[in-house]
């Protein structure tokens, strides 16, 4: 049911996405060090197509009435920089500052999206009666 | 939540990548003085760590591995010394090609990158207990 409010599936989206940026953040951070490593980061999160669902996820044909139709959940792209500057002598491209800024980018994104769920329960609750 | 928690299990292995050049470094510091015991014998050779990036197949994710501890091939220093027992008939002895300097410079650098490693899964910590907050 909550699923269909668009704030908390707006809010639910974005923190999706900022776990799943965190996790390739983590992955070019630890290998800082890797000769050849070529840092990658996600595609920025488009609020409009979440919004009005214009981009639905591909779904599964169903040709039978006893098929389960899967759920599919919309893949992150994962997008590698293609900037050949700022790479070191053995060809590692990670510059580690910019790692640390856009992790700190994306927790701030992260609180966001968690205080405006909150908020959102808050005002249901107000709804209900159940005080502030 | 899922990625939150692999990010540790990228970061711990960064934290362990940097963990084990600190090892090779401090064998390198500590072999600063190891000379040859006769005059045809080798000193103690400098060792470098190499990383490489291996997919881990049970999280799909991007994880370092130390690749290879190699020697380095550089040229031995020589230093006078014809009391020493591995000095050649014309008094030098060959010191090991360890210099402090680079050691001490990569030794700071392994420090950064595991401290970047930490703040990255102190991070995803705080990240957990935001999501958990959410409860209340």
């Amino acid at each position: 049911m909550f699923d269909k409010l668009s704030v908390i599936a707006l809010a639910k989206s974005r923190m999706d996405w900022v776990a799943k940026r965190q996790e390739v953040l983590a992955e070019n951070v630890a290998n800082a060090n890797t000769p050849k490593f070529v840092p990658s980061d996600i595609k920025s999160f488009d609020f409009k197509s979440v919004l009005n669902n214009t981009n639905p996820p591909v779904q599964v044909a169903v040709t039978n009435p006893m098929h389960v139709q899967p759920v599919v959940t919309d893949p992150q792209t994962v997008i590698r920089d293609r900037r050949d500057f700022e790479s070191s002598a053995d060809g590692n491209a990670v510059v580690l500052e910019e790692q640390m800024a856009k992790i700190g980018e994306a927790k701030t994104a992260y609180d966001t999206a968690a205080s405006l769920f909150q908020k959102q329960f808050k005002m249901l609750r107000t709804a209900l009666g159940k005080g502030i | 939540m899922d990625e939150l928690k692999k990010v540790q299990n990228i970061a711990l292995s960064g934290m362990k990548a940097q963990s084990e050049r600190l090892r090779v470094i401090s064998e390198n510091l500590a072999n600063v003085d190891s000379t040859a015991q006769t005059p045809d014998g080798t000193p103690y050779r400098r060792k470098v760590v190499s990383f490489k990036n291996e997919l881990d197949k049970a999280t799909g994710s991007q994880q370092v591995k130390v690749d290879k501890v190699r020697p380095d091939q550089s040229e031995f220093q020589r230093k006078y010394d014809p009391k020493h027992p591995a000095a050649d008939k014309d008094g030098y002895v060959l010191a090991p090609n360890v210099n402090p300097l680079i050691e001490m410079m990569d030794m700071r650098e392994a420090q950064r990158s595991y401290e970047a490693n930490l703040a990255v899964i102190s991070s995803s910590k705080q990240l957990l207990s935001r999501t958990v907050e959410m409860l209340r």
